[in-house]
């Protein structure tokens, strides 16, 4: 009986799922999504580079840090422990790309 | 005599693990099951190695996709047990309630899963429906839907802020687990499918030191979180479900239990936590010693062990829940219809990726051992 009715329940339902390329989901504030990097707040601290548990981060110098997306698990941890909050993540979710090039953080 | 041997995996459109067995039948009754492991080994425990303690916790919480809170839990448990830290109360319920949210997901992913295995697309469909709504909290509150990243050592990563909006999210799913239940228990294809298959007994359970689930559907009351209560649970009250038959039906019935006991959890949780401020994290430098943690996982006892030398863990040991059921795995099919074979392997909720130890491959032969047995063999 617990199915009939749900399913019975279901016909006045609106659809559960998405039309998903067209009809975007609103992710959550603190959603990890892509890296944004603020080159002209970074002091070098190389902090992020030393904590970074998949080693996605290679420090060439001030303001000019590679982030290799492919690697990074979105852990967050390099956010967190950079002291001038120049890594941030977005609520970009879309990381699907046809070359491993493509998947680049977002630099300002 | 065994009239046939017919290989179960590593590909089977039953069961999505790479799970593969050797069944010896005899007629469609099975008559020995040989599990060969290896095919998901991914050598965690040596990538443990060398790694900063800091760092290792999104590593540990990596070894599951389904119970990463779980790992991430025994984790820092082990951690914080060595460090002699303990977390504020407020963290301490904020973990016991992302551990109860995370049992939750984890037993409607695999009711939905369960009735996969007996062709019941509907009731699978109706599961996983259900399992969006708690995900959908993980998400607003830790940032992730599976791989929370959410402890942190000495601390969480994010305070809750509003709790009313956790209360609706996971009393909304309770109408539908409900009638859900109910169907399953008042279905007669489901009553055949899992009624006496691949039953174990109290005694068995107890020679098998099985865990979890499996065993609390036999009668063994082995609830880490009464036994040795860790976080907020010894605050809490809670029932234990226990069954008696010990078959796949006790252990679908112990697991949609545990749904309403968990809810229960969640509900304290959210009443009794003190309105305190989470601290903020900070890395921890150079500790020195050893720790074990062990959480009740959704599948059952996950217990990790660390030895670590400033900062650098040099030893990891940690036995997931499926290894601790995997090996009754055999007593479970014996006698039991070939049909039934997925069925049952669905039952003790295995996670293969979890479990996988060493195999070595030797021409065509492959072995599976213990450490000891590897060193004795082949480390001279
Ligand atoms: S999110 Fe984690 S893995 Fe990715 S770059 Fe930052 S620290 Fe590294
Ligand atoms: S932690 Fe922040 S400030 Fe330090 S090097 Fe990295 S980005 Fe720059």
């Amino acid at each position: 009986m617990g199915v009939i009715g749900e399913v019975l329940g279901n016909l006045l339902r609106k659809p559960f799922t998405r039309l998903y390329p067209f009809e975007k989901e609103d992710v959550p504030q603190r959603f990890r999504g892509n890296i944004k990097y603020f080159s002209d707040k970074c002091i070098g601290c190389r902090l992020c580079e030393k904590n970074c548990p998949a080693n996605a981060i290679t420090f060439h110098k001030k303001g000019c840090i590679d982030f290799d997306m492919g690697k990074c698990i979105y852990c967050g941890m390099c956010g967190d422990v950079c002291p001038t909050q120049a890594i941030v993540y977005t609520n970009d979710y879309e990381r699907a790309e046809t070359s491993k090039k493509k998947i680049k953080p977002i630099q300002s | 005599m065994s009239d046939y041997l017919v290989p179960f995996g590593p590909q089977h459109p039953a069961i999505k693990e790479p799970i593969s067995l050797r069944l010896k039948l005899s007629g469609s009754t099975v008559e020995g099951v040989d599990a060969q492991l290896g095919y998901i080994h991914r050598g965690v425990e040596k990538i443990f190695e060398r790694e900063n303690i800091n760092n290792a916790l999104y590593l540990a919480e990596r070894i599951c996709g389904i119970c990463s809170y779980a790992h991430a839990s025994a984790y820092t448990r082990a951690m914080e047990s060595m460090m002699h830290i303990r977390a504020p109360p407020r963290v301490q319920y904020l973990r016991t309630m992302f551990a109860e949210l995370e049992r939750l997901h984890s037993h409607l992913l695999w009711a939905g899963f369960m009735c996969h295995e007996i062709g019941f697309e509907t009731l699978f469909q109706l599961f996983w429906r259900e399992r969006e709504q708690i995900l959908d909290v993980f998400e607003r509150y830790t940032g992730n839907r599976v791989h929370h990243s959410y402890n942190k050592l000495g601390t969480v990563r994010y305070d809750i802020e509003d709790e009313d909006y956790i209360r609706e999210q996971v009393h909304s799913i309770l109408p539908t687990v409900k009638s859900l239940r109910s169907e399953i228990k008042g279905n007669g294809v489901v009553a055949a499918r899992f009624k006496k298959v691949g039953p174990v007994t109290h005694k068995q359970a107890i020679e098998y030191c099985l865990v979890g689930p499996p065993a609390r559907a036999c009668g063994v009351k082995n609830d880490i979180r009464k036994l040795d209560p860790y976080e907020a649970y010894g605050k809490t009250k809670f029932k234990q479900p226990i069954y008696k038959s010990g078959d796949s039906y006790a252990r679908t019935m112990v697991r949609l239990d545990e749904i309403f006991e968990s809810v229960k959890i969640i509900d304290q949780c959210l009443r009794d936590m003190p309105a305190t401020k989470v601290p903020k994290h900070s890395l921890k430098a150079l500790p020195q010693g050893e720790g074990y943690g062990r959480v009740e996982a959704p599948r059952g006892e996950n217990f990790h062990y660390y030895i670590v030398k400033d900062s650098k863990i040099t030893r990891a040991k940690i036995r997931p829940p499926t290894l601790a059921v995997f090996p009754a795995l055999e007593t479970m099919m014996l006698g039991a219809h070939v049909g039934d074979v997925p069925v049952i392997v669905a039952s003790i909720d295995p996670c293969i990726g979890c479990m996988e130890r060493i195999t070595v491959t030797k021409g065509r032969r492959t072995e599976t051992l213990t450490e000891q047995e590897f060193r004795r063999k082949y480390c001279g």
